[in-house]
Formats: structure tokens, C-alpha cells, sequence
């Protein structure tokens, strides 16, 4: 259903042009639901907003291909976009106090996308304004419906209330009643519930598997925490400083994961077990993008698995088993991993 | 240790309450007739913490976790309650000797990026603690600067950088170095870890626990990340808008809670492994906000193992079962 392509977005700036996204491919089928780990900066977010084109200016996607049921969305003019956006592909942001507008009602602006998008429009354009109280009190209708699916309490008192009266939790579900209005085939989801408490987050992400499950809506979920991707997913990719290096169903690459980085990730979670073992935290921090040099994996100076080709060569992705993929020296066919 | 030490705790916590006040103004007195509120933040804290023991706090936000952490260091002043701080009550500490108890005591604040100032060299952040500490010296302060960011995994050269030329992580370990700067003896650590990302995380919980080794540091753990909790505490409280509900050794805690709200808690952590996920309890609703707190149990709108009336009407006592579990629950008594 989504295919992406090659995807390169980058951002030219004064130290040099930073590939936020450099060669990203995955793909999602009809229902299904995958996640895109990775920690801040490895270029999560900004693939989301590719495939919408909506990468802030001065970056722009460079290169690749985002096929969105057979379209070529880089093809698509400044208005089709506008008519996918939100109606064929909906996105929920991280932070919903600033996503939604503190001016307007909620109930509007859960409203606002289905008059954008025409959803209860009716053909006559005679008498125009008889038919408007029509759709208005249809469009009423749905907001009440869908603020009730997401399990917003007394949806007709709340539909009057600004945002600031709603808690972090009632906003983020305010957020996705927005992006389900119009039936979207595609729902990306970027960090939903970071921002959120514990039992809060398991609310949303319950009402996410819901929504998957009964309007079999595919999912793309960004996160930084693995153990929620762990839960939720069917597959998942993990990204490092703009690429993915891992990519496979979920079981595959929790239980066994192959790329150093995501070996590392998975050490550095504390486990609640009877016994504590001591966690084993991944050396040095995040590369700064700007100043990462071109050739080579770009994990290299934190792998406790380096051998001096890691820099040198251009590591592609291999497809160690169908399925599963991994961008690692110790993958390539060339030199399939000697030991361990 | 020895014996009499172990019973004598390092801080004592009786009845601990912060409550905020905001008074209406003149006009919204007399016109509109508003009347002034109050914002329970912590409100009945009993809590003994003991030398060189890491102490976890949990709770949702707006729990009072951190407001609870501050007005033991004393940046607030208690409404009600008593700390004792090595059998001295802090409220008896005079002004001029207020300066031993604060370098006793420190906080590591939880956003790396507005706790430094930022446009002090790091040199300069450090200064200020040994200064107080009464070195002068500046040869002999720049030495000691060097050993600190040695310690914390930076490295001396860094002494003239400024906080922006860091990232989260580094900025981590310079608050780090600040606290430790004064030798102190508690250290509260107010979510060190929750603004960095997970594989910078367990570099500082792990340089955390050396130092608590190192130099036999008692710390106040607060996080909402229950893993984290977990792995770096002898002892973790329950807090539920501003008491804590149960309180218990780690892995009593996590194998056997008691509380409905701890039980609910734990159950929404999510984990990596697929055999240890359990049937997950959804709560409904959110945390009632602190000025309108409910009467008796202040769980009960959101609990799902509600008894009877007696949950409605009479606030639960903290009750201990056995083994230092304790827990405020009406179905324990």
C-alpha cells in the first residue's frame, strides 16, 4: 500500500548539507502496523514528514520515491497533496497542546478536516445555504461519534470546550478523533505518547490497536521507546542517524536482533526481572549529522564490533532472511559474519 | 554499618505538607466573590530514608513528586510536617548554619538544558560550590574542576566550554559534577535521565551508581520511568496526588504489590519481552487535579477494586504488613 523508495530529505545549512533522511526503504501493507524507532535526531520524524511533503523549508526531499497506492506522491501537485493530506493519510503529533489551536473549539476542530475535505458536501450549488445547515449538523454528528469512539466523556459538553481545558491525555485523544475523521487509509503517528504518563500512555495505545483493528487503518508509529514499539508493532525498523539499519518483523528483532545498534539499544533498557543485571549503556552519544562524514556506517565510533572496513566501504542493506534486513559489515554477502 | 546506624535513619519524614495558596485578587474577592484556593501538592508524607540507600519515588505528573523533592532540600518551606536531617529538625537549622546543611544535601534538576546557565563556562559552574566550600585558591579550585569533570566522564579540558557546546547527556553530567562538588551526603535526583535518550540514559544511571558506591551517597531517586526505578532502587513509594499510597522493598514492590494504584501502574509499563507481558489494567480517567482532591480514598475514582462505602468516607490509613510494606489501601487492614 506505502512503498517508500530511496527517501533523502536533507537540509543544506552553513556547515554543509545535512542528510537528515539518506536512503530510507520500507514498506507497509494494508492493516498493518510498523514502527520506526530510533533516539532524537536519527531522522524519524522528518521521514514522516516526507512522505507528506511537509519538510520545513530550506530542506527538501532529494531523492527517492514514496508510492502511495500506486501514486508517486512526489509527483503529486500542491493540491492533490492537499486532498490526500488528512483524508487518505492523517498525521498525530507529538505534542498535542501545540498541535491543536487554542483559539477554536474542540468539536470545530475535529469538524475543520471534513468541511475541508467536503465529506457530507452536498452536488447542489442552487440554494447552497439551506443545504449548509445539512452538512453542518452532519458534520456535528460525526464529532460527537468519533469524540465518543475515542472515549472523549460527554462528547456534546465537551465539544464546546477550548483545548487548554482538556488534560494531555484528553488532547491527545482529541488529536486522533481529528485524524480519524475522514476514514484515513494511512495513519502516522509520530512519538503519540511520550508525552504522556504511563497509564495515560496505554490508554492511547489501546485505542490506536482498536483503531487498527476495526477500520483496519495502517499505522505507522515513531518512537524512541522499544518496548512500546516491542508491543504494538508488527514490524519494526530501527534508524540510526538517518538510515534504517535493522528492519523486520517484530519478534525477529527484539528476540534476536543482528545490528550492533539495536543489540545496544535493547541492553541499555533496564529489566524488571528478580535478578538485576547491570545495564550496558552504548558509549558516546549521538553523531551530530552535520558533521558526520560521508562514507561508512556511521555507528562505527560507538560499535563495540568494528572492524576498520566499517569506514571505508558503503554498507548496503542485505536481506539476511526473507524479511529481515540489516545494514552491517558483518551482514554483507561478501563477508557474511565470521563468528558469533 | 553498624546496628545503631541502621535504625537511625539518615532523613526522617513525618507528616510532610506543601501546600500552594493563590488568593483571589481585590476585585475577583469583591465582585466576583471568588475565594482563595488551594493547591495540595504534597500533602501527608511519612517517609524514613536511610544512609547510603537509594530511595525510588514514582507517580504519574502532578503527583508532587518533584515539589516533594524540593521542600526536602528546603527550597520550599514546608506548610506542615517536620524533616529531620540527622536527628536536626531543618526548621531549627539557623541562617548562618544553613550553608552545612545545604552542602549535605543536594538536587540534581531534571532538564540539563535550563538548570546551567548558559552564559557561565563550566569553570564557572563549578566554581561557585567549592568556593562556598571555602577553597580560594583558584589554582587549587581549577585542579579540583579537573578531578570533578574526570569523575563524571567528561574531561578537564572542558573547562571553558559553555553548556550550549554540550549535549543533553554531557549537560547531565556537569549537574552532576555541581551536586558533587560540595562532598555532599544526599543527593535528591529529581528525573536525571528522563530528557535523554535511552542509550545516553543508561550511561548516567550507571555513573550514578558508581559514585553512590564511591563515595556512600543516600539518593532520593524521583522518575515516572518504572524500569528505571526499578533497576536503581533498594526501596520505591508509590506517590498518588501528594501521599505516597505504598512503599516497599524493589522486588517486593514489583512481585507483590498491593495497592490497586501500583498494581495498575506496573501493568502498563511496556517491555521488550513478550513472555513477562501480562493482561494490562486500563485506568480510566486521569489524576484528579490537586485543589479538588476527592474525599476519603483519594484513589477511588479510578479504582477498580473499590470495597465499599468506606472508601468514600474514610481516608485509608498507611499500615505496615509486614517486612517495611507499607500501604494506604482499605482492603488491607
Amino acid at each position: 500500500m506505502l512503498n517508500v523508495k530511496n527517501l533523502k530529505t536533507i537540509f543544506p545549512t552553513d556547515r554543509g548539507i545535512v542528510k537528515a533522511v539518506d536512503g530510507v526503504d520500507f514498506s507497509l501493507k494494508h492493516g498493518e502496523i510498523v514502527g520506526l524507532v530510533g533516539e532524537s535526531g536519527s531522522g524519524k520524524s522528518m521521514t514522516m514528514l516526507s512522505i507528506l511533503r511537509l519538510v520545513p523549508p530550506p530542506g527538501r526531499v532529494d531523492n527517492g520515491e514514496i508510492i502511495f497506492e500506486g501514486k508517486n506522491l512526489g509527483d503529486a501537485s500542491p493540491r492533490e497533496m492537499m486532498r490526500i493530506r488528512g483524508k487518505e493519510i492523517a498525521m498525530i503529533f507529538q505534542d498535542p497542546m501545540t498541535t491543536l489551536n487554542p483559539v477554536f473549539k474542540i468539536g470545530e476542530q475535529i469538524r475543520e478536516s471534513m468541511r475541508i475535505h467536503g465529506l457530507f458536501k452536498e452536488n447542489e450549488v442552487f440554494f447552497r445555504d439551506l443545504f449548509k445547515k445539512k452538512q453542518k449538523a452532519k458534520e456535528y454528528n460525526r464529532a460527537i461519534e468519533l469524540m465518543k469512539e475515542v472515549g472523549i466523556p460527554a462528547p456534546h459538553l465537551r465539544y464546546n470546550d477550548y483545548p487548554h481545558q482538556f488534560s494531555g491525555g484528553m488532547q491527545q485523544r482529541a488529536l486522533i478523533a481529528i485524524a480519524l475523521a475522514c476514514e484515513p487509509k494511512l495513519l502516522l503517528a509520530d512519538e503519540p505518547t511520550t508525552a504522556l504518563d504511563v497509564t495515560i500512555q496505554a490508554q492511547i495505545l489501546e485505542l490506536l490497536k482498536k483503531v487498527n483493528k476495526i477500520h483496519r487503518t495502517s499505522i505507522i508509529l515513531v518512537t524512541h521507546d522499544l518496548a512500546v514499539a516491542a508491543e504494538f508493532c508488527h514490524e519494526i525498523a530501527v534508524m540510526y542517524a538517518g538510515k534504517i539499519v535493522e528492519r523486520g518483523p517484530v519478534d525477529k528483532v527484539i528476540e534476536n536482533p543482528k545490528h550492533p545498534y539495536t543489540k545496544g539499544l535493547l541492553a541499555s533498557i533496564p529489566k524488571i526481572t528478580k535478578v538485576k543485571k547491570k545495564i550496558k549503556a552504548i558509549p558516546g552519544n549521538v553523531p551530530d549529522l552535520a558533521g558526520l562524514d560521508k562514507t561508512g556506517c556511521a555507528f562505527f565510533d560507538r560499535c563495540d564490533e568494528v572492524v576498520p572496513r566499517c569506514k571505508e566501504v558503503e554498507i548496503p542493506m542485505e536481506e539476511v532472511r526473507p524479511g529481515e534486513f540489516v545494514r552491517c559489515i558483518h551482514y554483507t554477502s561478501k563477508g557474511v559474519r565470521a563468528s558469533g | 554499618m553498624d546496628e545503631e546506624n541502621r535504625n537511625k535513619p539518615l532523613v526522617n519524614i513525618k507528616n510532610l505538607k506543601k501546600h500552594f495558596i493563590k488568593k483571589p485578587s481585590f476585585l475577583g474577592k469583591t465582585l466576583l466573590k471568588q475565594k482563595k484556593t488551594v493547591l495540595k501538592a504534597v500533602d501527608g508524607v511519612d517517609l524514613d530514608i536511610h544512609q547510603g540507600e537509594t530511595i525510588g519515588l514514582v507517580g504519574e505528573s502532578g503527583c508532587g513528586k518533584t515539589t516533594f523533592g524540593r521542600t526536602i532540600v528546603n527550597l520550599y518551606k514546608p506548610t506542615s510536617g517536620n524533616i529531620t536531617y540527622k536527628g536536626i529538625n531543618i526548621r531549627d537549622i539557623k541562617e548562618e548554619n544553613m550553608k552545612t546543611f545545604r552542602q549535605a544535601v543536594q538536587i540534581i534538576f531534571q532538564n540539563p538544558y535550563s538548570s546551567l546557565n548558559p552564559r557561565k563556562t563550566v569553570g564557572d559552574i563549578l566554581s561557585v560550590p567549592l568556593k562556598n566550600r571555602g577553597i580560594t585558591d583558584k589554582t587549587e579550585r581549577e585542579v579540583k574542576i579537573g578531578k570533578l569533570l574526570n569523575r563524571v566522564g567528561l574531561a578537564p579540558r572542558h573547562i571553558s566550554s559553555y553548556p550550549h557546546q554540550f549535549s543533553g547527556g554531557q549537560r547531565q553530567r556537569i549537574g552532576i559534577a555541581r551536586a558533587l562538588a560540595v562532598q555532599p551526603e544526599f543527593i535528591v535526583a529529581d528525573e536525571p535521565v528522563s530528557a535523554l535518550d535511552v542509550s545516553v540514559q543508561a550511561q548516567i544511571i550507571n555513573l550514578l551508581q558508581e559514585l553512590q558506591e564511591e563515595y556512600n551517597l543516600t539518593y532520593l531517586f524521583i522518575a515516572h520511568d518504572l524500569s528505571v526505578i526499578h533497576y536503581v532502587s533498594d526501596r520505591v513509594a508509590v506517590m498518588y496526588l501528594g501521599k505516597v499510597v505504598e512503599i516497599a522493598e524493589t522486588n517486593e514492590l514489583f512481585n507483590n504489590s498491593l495497592h490497586p494504584y501500583t498494581k495498575a501502574l506496573l501493568s502498563a509499563i511496556p517491555t521488550v519481552d513478550r513472555k513477562k507481558r501480562q493482561d494490562r489494567i486500563i485506568l480510566e480517567g486521569t489524576v484528579p487535579t490537586p485543589v479538588d482532591i476527592p474525599s476519603g480514598c483519594r484513589f477511588k475514582t479510578r479504582c477498580f477494586m473499590k470495597k465499599d462505602k468506606i472508601c468514600d468516607v474514610e481516608e485509608p490509613k498507611f499500615i505496615d504488613i509486614g517486612n517495611g510494606h507499607k500501604v494506604a489501601c482499605h482492603l488491607y487492614r
